[in-house]
């Protein structure tokens, strides 16, 4: 007899795990190599810890124990990006490291915001997934050039399967990994038609 | 009387099928210059619009154009749009292409790009706007579990609303455009089973626009 309560015990707990939807992600990034157009200038880039150790966690009713960690992704991005834009790219620790080298300008990478929707809260198919960015750039004195504001949107295809847990992760890793896509690409577009820049480009003393 | 119930049966669905499979084409082309010779060796490159979200071409619609185009009789060359996507990125992706002929000739002004599109030998850009939707439903259908199986009758009307702009890009200038417009509608009559009879306007589209883009550059 106490056998069998035990086994109920047993497999109520189990179910009871079965029916926790956790969530725990590491965003990867898989996006094209860059057609090279080059600025003839050495960037320094800053990764902050904020940026770095970035991790987006939810816990409500429909979102249970949501962790997602995107910090690595990000510099990873930047990374696979920036070769194709500038001639050279060195990663500092802090702005005081930039003072005396011969870096043109900055940039300082922040996230403001990371959001996810999912078919049933959109009466949808699809997951869709948005980045909201500020890339600063400063000259090497601190003194700001200019603030772009990048979001980065992206969508996983339909979703027509019945097996709706492992869709959930993967319908969310598609449409980050598209929202990636897309930052990466407007990142590149407005370094090259951004006026704050284009204009700093002009004046800056050579 | 069963019998009789199922030879109505047999003719209403043969009926509905005939109805359904039937959908209605309607093209239009307007061309702006009447020099237009894709060579042998180049290709063309089929492109989707997908910079406003509820109105996005769907990559299964510029597949199905694409491989019309590159089978059968006067066959031509087309690069697959991921692919060309991928190789060209950041530059033609939803959010970053070029919206008309100029912003073209100043993207092509930098060789890394203008040199990557001399390596496919593209002569002509395609450009695909629209999508298929319902536009009209009514019916409905209710399903017992059990024996009862499913009763009912559902209806519906579907659009396919395409306009593909042709780019001539040596001579950075649009070559013309063409519309098709394809309506159908498809029915779902139960009697314990639910028989789908549709009609397929999505690939009717996909076919109308194929043969058109073919006479256009031929």
């Amino acid at each position: 007899m106490l056998k069998i309560i035990n086994l109920s015990f047993y497999f109520c707990l189990i179910l009871l795990t079965a029916c926790e939807q956790s969530m725990v992600l590491e965003t990867s990034l898989d996006i094209p190599q860059p057609i090279e157009i080059k600025s003839p200038l050495n960037i320094a880039i800053l990764y902050e810890k904020s940026l770095r150790d970035y991790v987006y966690t939810e816990n409500n009713d429909d979102r249970r124990n949501w962790s997602i960690t995107i910090g690595p992704s990000q510099i990873e991005i930047f990374d696979q990006v920036l070769p194709s834009m500038f001639n050279t790219i060195s990663t500092i620790q802090n702005l005081d490291e930039a003072k005396n080298q011969q870096y043109d300008a900055i940039i300082i990478p922040e996230i403001k915001d990371i959001q996810f929707a999912l078919p049933n809260e959109t009466k949808t198919e699809i997951h869709e997934t948005w980045i909201k960015y500020i890339v600063h750039v400063l000259e090497t004195n601190g003194e700001i050039i200019t603030d772009i504001h990048l979001t980065g949107y992206g969508k996983s295809l339909p979703n027509t399967s019945i097996d709706f847990l492992l869709d959930e992760r993967e319908g969310l890793v598609i449409s980050t990994n598209e929202a990636y896509r897309d930052l990466a690409a407007k990142l590149i577009v407005s370094f090259q038609s951004d006026p704050a820049i284009n204009k700093w480009l002009v004046t800056r003393p050579k | 009387m069963i019998i009789y119930l199922s030879k109505f049966l047999f003719i209403l669905i043969i009926g509905l099928n005939i109805v359904a499979c039937n959908t209605i084409t309607v093209i239009d082309e307007h061309k702006t210059t009447t020099d237009i010779q894709l060579g042998d060796k180049e290709s063309i490159v089929l492109l989707g619009r997908r910079h406003l979200s509820q109105h996005e071409t769907e990559l299964d619609y510029i597949s199905c154009v694409g491989k019309q185009l590159s089978t059968g009789e006067e066959r031509l060359n087309v690069i697959p749009e991921q692919q060309f996507l991928d190789s060209m990125y950041p530059y033609f992706e939803s959010s970053t292409a070029p919206m008309d002929v100029q912003k073209l000739d100043k993207l092509i002004q930098h060789p890394n790009i203008s040199k990557k599109l001399e390596d496919y030998k593209i002569h002509y850009f395609i450009w695909i706007e629209g999508n298929t939707k319902t536009i009209d439903k009514s019916g409905a259908i209710s399903c017992a579990g059990g024996p009862a199986g499913c009763f009912g009758f559902a209806i519906w009307e579907d659009e396919a609303i395409y306009e593909a702009k042709i780019w001539d890009l040596k001579s950075i200038s649009v070559t013309g455009k063409i519309h098709t417009e394809t309506q159908g509608t498809s029915f779902l009559p139960a009697v314990i089973l639910p028989i789908p009879l549709l009609a397929h306007v999505k690939s009717d589209a996909c076919d109308g626009m194929a043969t058109q883009i073919k006479k256009f550059l031929n």
